[in-house]
């Protein structure tokens, strides 16, 4: 069992998109402890010197705002849809393995390899907030967010992984992912300004509709109301809070779900081609 | 042992194959023929559950692969012109497939011997040519000794030399009471390798029988027979003998009406004719030629 998770997860670092979104995202993370640790502006440092023992938050909500689901995107499009592009599909489907199997071990392999990489940024965050910034309070909350970080990637990459499956097609799955991502955050972000102004929640309602909400909000929701919200509302996305936690965790659930299970319908019911040119 | 019933692939409106049934026995070679687009390659594709097929049913070792997935574990399968994963070497190749199908590792390394790739073993599926990826793919399908080997066009970019060291690994196998059903455009192989021969065209099933009968059904019965110029004399005029043609310098096929290729060669000896080389012609080209024009 699990040979095809572990080799999923081979497939997925032989990529070079995947490698450099990587690359990218973690010298991100060291990037931003480094500015924040070097910064020159006395009155910035007076600011943040408060913050300094929740310095930890910084690296495990920045992933969240944006790269997390860029790389989530970039791992999970390629995951069932290369196999077509490649034809290794066969290699698999004509072995002892049911298309169940298969599905759910290719899923668990780009997922896990997704949480391992956001573990790495975690452990990378808490080793630069403690040299740089000295003891950490609050460490206690990081499994509960980590779990949220990671709950709320679910959408984009469940996006991304179906719409792999249902087109079999890793560019264009790639690309109409992101612009669900991009699209969605930035017309909730407008929607939500604009009920905010108008006191018109329908607005807001229809933001929080949107996938961006559960997916980008949710950990941000967790942390709204603790001492270093500021440093919380810095690292946001979106404009304004809005919504709930259950309201964020269902449109987690829903929009991580519904593709998922449609895209797994369509491949337990659907012919598998030779070699998709 | 495998059994396709009266299977029907529809793609849309086009009918892919229409309502092919044959069987593979234990022990058997039987090669799929036809010409590109006939339906031999869907055929196989329902045969392994990739493609489920709007009418029929397929049996491997009596169950169906599509409820059991766990019969295909007795099954190797070469794919036309393989897809492995190319960021793997050609023996990790092996060993993601011998864990899957729970084959020992041992084999492995027996079995890229076999297919003289143990030096190149270590090397990424993507530097490989073209004949070292179908080398490491027919490898891969002997894995765990299958009762059912399955192949797609095995011999595409592979030379000579190794066509013929893995015919006798494929005759091995058989003999040893493996079912066989490859489809090919390399009529050599065919009629080498093949005890039944199933020829398809535009997704129905035209032919099913020995090379030989099928020489016979689309060509009738020629004889080769080398020897001196009295054969010619002699055979004409016998009345089961349809035509004498000389092919060379002591060379003839003689065509015959029915098969009495015995009372031939008797009438030639007797008549005093000398013959060198006497042999049913399998001009199985020609006969897959007329086959398809006629079907």
């Amino acid at each position: 069992m699990l040979e095809i998770m572990f080799y999923e997860w081979r497939r997925a670092i032989a990529r070079k998109k995947v490698i450099a979104l990587i690359a990218v995202s973690l010298f991100f993370e060291i990037g931003v402890y480094l500015a924040l640790y070097l910064v020159p502006s006395k009155t910035v440092r007076v600011i943040l010197i408060p913050l300094y023992p929740y310095m930890w938050v910084v690296g495990v909500l920045l992933p969240q705002s944006l790269l997390l689901h860029f790389l989530a995107i970039s791992i999970a499009s390629g995951s069932m849809s290369e196999e077509y592009e490649q034809g290794t599909v066969d290699f698999f489907l004509t072995k002892p393995v049911t298309r169940t199997r298969f599905f759910l071990e290719k899923w668990l392999g780009s997922f896990t390899l997704l949480a391992l990489i956001y573990f790495i940024m975690v452990i990378m965050a808490l080793a630069f907030s403690y040299s740089m910034f000295g003891a950490q309070y609050d460490v206690g909350l990081l499994p509960i967010v980590v779990s949220l970080v990671l709950f709320s990637s679910l959408v984009f990459f469940n996006i991304s992984f179906s719409i792999g499956e249902m087109l079999r097609r890793s560019s264009l799955s790639f690309i109409i992912s992101s612009s669900i991502l991009i699209g969605s955050l930035l017309i909730s972000d407008v929607l939500v300004i604009i009920g905010r102004f108008t006191h018109i929640s329908e607005y807001v309602g229809i933001g929080e509709a949107l996938p961006s909400f559960g997916a980008t909000q949710l950990p941000f929701l967790y942390l709204a109301n603790t001492p270093y919200s500021f440093l919380v509302n810095a690292l946001d996305i979106y404009p304004l809070h809005s919504g709930s936690i259950l309201s964020a965790i269902l449109s987690v659930l829903a929009y991580s779900l519904i593709p998922l299970g449609l895209s797994y319908f369509l491949f337990i019911n659907r012919d598998v081609p030779k070699r998709v040119a | 042992m495998i059994v396709v019933q009266g299977i029907v692939k529809k793609y849309g409106e086009k009918l892919a194959v229409d309502g092919v049934s044959f069987q593979v026995n234990k022990g058997e070679f039987v090669s799929l023929l036809g010409p590109n687009g006939a339906g031999k390659t869907t055929l196989i594709r329902v045969v392994l559950a990739l493609i489920k097929p709007n009418e029929g049913k397929v049996e491997i070792l009596g169950k169906d692969p599509f409820k059991d997935k766990g019969v295909l574990r007795n099954v190797g399968y070469v794919q036309e012109l393989p897809n492995l994963p190319p960021f793997l070497t050609g023996r990790q190749v092996l060993q993601l497939s011998a864990k899957i199908k729970k084959v020992g590792k041992d084999e492995v390394d027996e079995l890229l011997a076999l297919v003289g790739m143990s030096d190149l073993a270590d090397r990424q599926i993507a530097k490989y040519s073209k004949g070292m990826v179908q080398r490491i793919a027919i490898a891969e399908a002997l894995l765990g000794d299958p009762e059912i080997l399955i192949m797609d066009e095995p011999n595409i970019g592979v030379d000579p030399v190794f066509s013929l060291h893995i015919r006798e690994t494929f005759d091995k196998l058989k003999r040893r009471g493996a079912s066989i059903l490859m489809t090919s455009h390399e009529l050599e192989d065919v009629k080498k390798l093949s005890d039944r021969v199933i020829l398809v065209h535009k997704g129905k099933k035209v032919f099913e029988g020995g090379v030989e009968d099928l020489v016979k059904k689309y060509l009738g019965v020629i004889v080769v027979v080398e020897g001196n110029e009295a054969i010619q004399e002699i055979a004409k005029k016998l009345d089961y003998v349809k035509k004498v043609e000389k092919v060379s310098e002591g060379k003839f096929y003689v065509y015959l009406e029915e098969d009495k290729r015995e009372e031939l060669l008797r009438e030639l000896i007797y008549g005093g004719a000398s013959v060198k080389t006497f042999y049913l012609s399998q001009d199985l080209e020609r006969a897959y030629e007329k086959a398809i024009n006629n079907a």
